[in-house]
Order: C-alpha cells, then sequence, then structure tokens
C-alpha cells in the first residue's frame, strides 16, 4: 500500500531498491551516498532480509566494489552499488566492463564536490563522467531524478531499464537529494501495474529466458558443448582491431534501439516559449518552480534520460525559441550535450549559467528568466 | 519562494543542530505543511561547526537552501560569523547566549536571547534537554505550528525512545516549554 513518509533522500534510494525486488549491494562508503548503504546493510542484516537472501558487501573499495557488483551480476543477481565522486571514479573501470559486455549493473551516483576529493556536499560535476566515464563510448543508461518522489520513482526505475536492454543503468543525484529530508510517497510497484522485468544468469549453465547471443556482441561469447552440456564462454579481452570494432558496432546498434524507447523529458510552461530554459536534477526544479511563477512565454526543457539525450524534443522544444539559457551547477557539462543537440539547427543565443558546486536557486532562475524574457 | 518560511541554525558540531532542523521540519510535516530539511555537511564532528537549513511551506518546496532566513538561530559565537549572510530585515535571531557574548553584529535584529546551555544543565540537570529548549524559543515563531501539535508530533517521532525510556517524553516536554515561555513573543 502506497504511504507518505518524511525520509531523507539516501533512505528514499535504499527503499526504491528494496521494492524493484533488488537482493545485492556491493559498495564501499562515501559521502554523500553513504546512507544508502548503511540502509542496505541494516535490510540485508534483518530477519525479513536474512529470509530473503539479500546480499551484502562491503568491499576493500570501489575498484573492488564495482567488481563485485558485475560478479553478482554475472551470477543473475539484481545487484547494485551507490556511490559519488572520487568512488564514482573509481568505479569507471568495471563500468566500462559491464558497457563491453552488455551487463545490467545498476549504480546510484549522488555527485559531490569536485575536482578530486574537494567537498562532500553538492555538485552536478559527474555529468560527463557518469555518461561517458571509461574508455568506451558512453553506451550506459543515466537517470537523473529532480525531486525526492523521483529518487523513489527512478530509484525503481533504472532495475527494470538495466534487465529490460541489458545496459549499465545509473540514477545520477547529487549531495543535496542525498542529504535532505521531505515528503516521499512509497509504493509497491505490482500497485502501479509496474511489472519487474526478471533477472538471470550469464554464466552458469542455467536456462535463460533471453538467449546470450542476442546480449553479448558476437566477439565475446563463445559457445561449448561437452558431455551434452552447453557452456557459454565470455571474454572482454579481444585479440583483433577488426573484432573490437565488432564490439562496439553491435553495442551501438542495441543502444539505438533501446534508445528510442527509453529516452525521457519533460517540459515544463508554454508550448514554443520564446525563453526555453534548460536544466537537469534538482536545477531542473528550482528551474520549473521559477519557470511556473514567471509571466511571459517561457519552457523549461527537462532531459530525464541524459544519456541516450533526449536529442529529437529538445529540438522540438527550442523551435520558438529566441532565447536558450542553460544553468547547471557545473562548467558547460549539460551546457555541452545540449550546444550538440542543437548544432546547425538554432541560431538563438545561448545565455550559459555555470555554478559548479554551488546551489542554483528558484530565485537565481527568475533573474535569469527576466533579464531575457523579450518585453 | 515567498510564502515559505526559511529556517537556518548553526552550532558546534555535537549540539544537535541537525537534530533540531529535522525535528522542527517533521513536526510542521506531521501537522500537514509541506517541509524540507538539508545539513551543511562537511566533516562535522565535535570542534567543527555545524549548520542546517529548514523550509516549511503550504506548497512543494523546489530546492533546499535559501538566501535569507525568517529565522535565524545561533548557538555558538563561531555560528555568528557564519550565518550572517543570511540575515535579512525583519529576521527573527534567536542566540544561546551561553556561547555567544558579542552581541553587538546583531543588534539591530533585537535578538532574543536564551541561555539554554544552563537550563539543560542546572535547571533540567539534562544536558543533552539543549535540543528541546531551543526547539521551544524556536516555536513561538514558526507559522502552522502549534504547541500541542508539536508535542504530538513528538510522541510519534520519539516513540521508540519514549517506550525504552519513559522519564524521556516528561523531559523532553519540560524542556520545551521551558524554552517556549522563556522567548514567548
Amino acid at each position: 500500500m502506497s504511504e507518505k513518509n518524511f525520509l531523507m533522500g539516501n533512505e528514499v534510494l535504499g527503499r526504491a531498491a528494496r521494492a524493484a525486488q533488488a537482493d545485492a549491494m556491493y559498495g564501499y562508503p562515501i559521502t554523500p551516498a553513504s546512507e544508502i548503504m548503511h540502509f542496505w546493510a541494516g535490510e540485508a542484516g534483518s530477519e525479513a532480509g536474512h529470509d530473503q537472501g539479500l546480499v551484502f558487501q562491503q568491499a576493500e573499495d570501489e575498484i573492488g566494489a564495482g567488481f563485485m557488483l558485475i560478479g553478482g551480476v554475472l551470477a543473475g543477481r539484481r545487484a547494485f552499488t551507490a556511490t559519488a565522486g572520487p568512488g564514482h571514479v573509481l568505479m569507471q573501470d568495471a563500468f566500462a566492463m559491464a558497457e563491453a559486455m552488455r551487463l545490467p549493473v545498476v549504480a546510484y551516483i549522488m555527485q559531490r564536490g569536485g575536482p578530486s576529493t574537494s567537498t562532500v556536499i553538492y555538485s552536478q560535476q559527474e555529468v560527463t563522467l557518469a555518461c561517458f566515464g571509461g574508455n568506451g563510448n558512453g553506451f550506459r543508461i543515466v537517470y537523473a531524478p529532480s525531486t525526492l518522489q523521483e529518487l523513489f520513482d527512478y530509484g525503481l526505475k533504472v532495475f527494470n531499464t538495466a534487465w529490460k536492454y541489458r545496459f549499465p543503468t545509473f540514477l545520477l543525484g547529487d549531495g543535496y537529494l542525498a542529504k535532505m529530508l521531505g515528503e516521499v510517497e512509497l509504493y509497491d510497484p505490482a500497485e502501479r501495474g509496474l511489472e519487474i522485468v526478471p533477472t538471470e544468469p550469464y554464466l552458469l549453465e542455467k536456462k535463460r529466458g533471453i538467449d546470450l547471443k542476442n546480449v553479448i556482441p558476437s566477439p565475446e561469447l563463445e559457445v561449448r558443448y561437452s558431455d551434452g552440456v552447453e557452456y557459454a564462454c565470455l571474454r572482454n579481452c579481444l585479440n583483433m582491431e577488426e573484432e573490437t570494432l565488432t564490439v562496439n558496432q553491435e553495442i551501438k546498434a542495441a543502444w539505438d534501439k533501446m534508445a528510442k524507447e527509453v529516452v525521457e523529458h519533460e517540459y515544463v510552461g508554454q508550448s514554443a516559449a520564446k525563453t526555453v530554459v534548460v536544466a537537469q536534477g534538482i536545477v531542473a526544479a528550482a528551474a520549473r518552480q521559477a519557470v511556473q511563477e514567471a509571466s511571459g512565454s517561457v519552457g523549461l526543457f527537462r532531459p530525464i534520460t541524459l544519456n541516450p539525450f533526449p536529442v529529437e524534443a529538445l529540438r522540438r522544444s527550442v523551435a520558438g525559441a529566441e532565447r536558450i539559457i542553460i544553468a547547471e551547477s557545473a562548467y558547460n557539462q549539460l551546457g555541452r550535450m545540449v550546444k550538440d543537440a542543437l548544432y546547425g539547427q538554432v541560431q538563438v543565443p545561448i545565455t550559459e549559467y555555470y555554478r559548479p558546486s554551488m546551489s542554483i536557486l528558484p530565485e537565481e532562475i527568475a533573474e535569469l528568466i527576466k533579464d531575457n524574457v523579450a518585453v | 519562494m515567498a510564502d515559505t518560511y526559511n529556517i537556518i541554525i548553526s552550532g558546534e558540531g555535537g549540539q544537535g543542530v541537525l537534530s533540531i532542523a529535522e525535528i522542527i521540519a517533521q513536526a510542521a510535516w506531521l501537522q500537514g505543511k509541506q517541509a524540507v530539511c538539508v545539513p551543511y555537511f562537511s566533516t562535522e564532528k565535535r570542534g567543527g561547526i555545524s549548520m542546517a537549513f529548514a523550509q516549511i511551506s503550504d506548497r512543494p518546496i523546489a530546492f533546499p537552501k535559501f538566501r535569507q532566513a525568517d529565522l535565524w538561530v545561533a548557538l555558538s559565537e563561531r555560528a555568528v560569523t557564519r550565518l550572517e549572510s543570511y540575515l535579512k530585515a525583519g529576521t527573527t535571531v534567536i542566540v544561546n547566549s551561553h556561547l555567544v557574548k558579542d552581541l553587538s553584529k546583531l543588534e539591530s535584529w533585537q535578538p532574543r536571547i536564551i541561555d539554554a546551555t544552563k537550563i539543560a544543565k542546572e535547571q533540567l540537570h539534562k544536558p543533552r534537554t539543549f535540543n528541546m529548549v531551543i526547539l521551544g524559543a524556536m516555536l513561538n515563531f514558526v507559522p502552522g505550528i502549534s504547541k500541542e501539535g508539536f508535542a504530538a508530533a513528538l510522541d510519534k517521532q520519539f516513540a521508540d525512545k519514549y517506550a525504552r525510556d519513559p522519564e524521556l517524553k516528561k523531559l523532553n516536554q519540560q524542556a520545551f516549554e521551558i524554552g517556549y515561555e522563556l522567548i514567548k513573543k
């Protein structure tokens, strides 16, 4: 039954993972994401968690946690991790392997100050890292919730997206969303008609609903038979450049097919607005309020999936714009994506408001809008 | 933005700054208000400085931070400097006079002064009631929370603790009554 609660963002995510029927977490504590792990440790150690076979393992560091997560997924666990900042950097090796082999690892990432150790508080400077980190091509799905309620909604959703499409899937939050307390409605996904996409092992010689040939790039998979038993042999180490090209082409083809179904955005305000604000995450929540209170022809475009980026929707949303405002708590990370999407499409000035690691309040967006609204 | 009541609290690590913000925000929420709070979290510990933001409103709150406070609570000398920029004309200022000796900067706000440290130690004989004394003082100003409603909210928030330690309920009630009466508008 759904109920309203007064909770901290990190606990909301822990509860979302439970509601999504996650059954394993591998992690290493780091502010501002630690309470997700604390919550899970409590669940795994409880009688119910024990009966349900919940797994919790604190690794020696984030490198270990990332690869344990891969192990869990290969074994068919609905597994996840939670991290931030420098820990997020350390997990990129494992995340790149997950991209390479189409392993549906799930991570809750709560951005903190950067570069490096910096502050433990808040930022939006892990957008590029979350979307394009690792030595690959950014084949990972990234959702950016903007409210505590969306931490629950998308904290649930990431598991389904990951297992349905078999791509690494991340929820990119931030230190404020992680640490703030407020009202959240928790619910059982079944009540809302949300089905739980099943998990299944990649390894182990068990029956699978989805043939690995339809998931793992062909150069990485060899099926062998011995004594009538089928063995799936996987590798992420390739010999030839051509094999690597094939791997990337096959992942790209699957990515493009998935992207059409997964890409998500929100638009608030007048359609064909003359001033369009583009913001993501919690800054989009501030912008939403500013746009709702603004007079004049104003709209907010908010990418919900930062990757794949809602390119077509953005182009449609700014079709009537005379000005575009990009606001983010980073230098040009969302900005770069927006400009890439709009290259050659629009001829209007773009105001870029970049405040790495600083709050962007509704008032600030309102001021930006006022300066820019054509009188 | 305008109809949201903004509260900022700062003090030394260990004084319970975050608990104060959490309790007041949750109490408001339990009485049907929208409320949000967030700590300014760093590597605070004893000896560090701690700070928290709370907002109470009749409608959903978009962002957990704000520029200027309606209610401004400094629990130690260092907190005064830390919070200075959040003052505006008409901000209600409460200080814990036990640790805030220099009020010169705050004169034009006519600060409400309460020695919560002393009350907790000498009158209530439990230093940990410090929080509740401050909360009682704050209650005079926070819109939409009645004293009775606050007591009821505490019963919910502290249900587990009260079950284990029934004395605590009495003590908390006493502490916030003292704080409330001392600063009464």
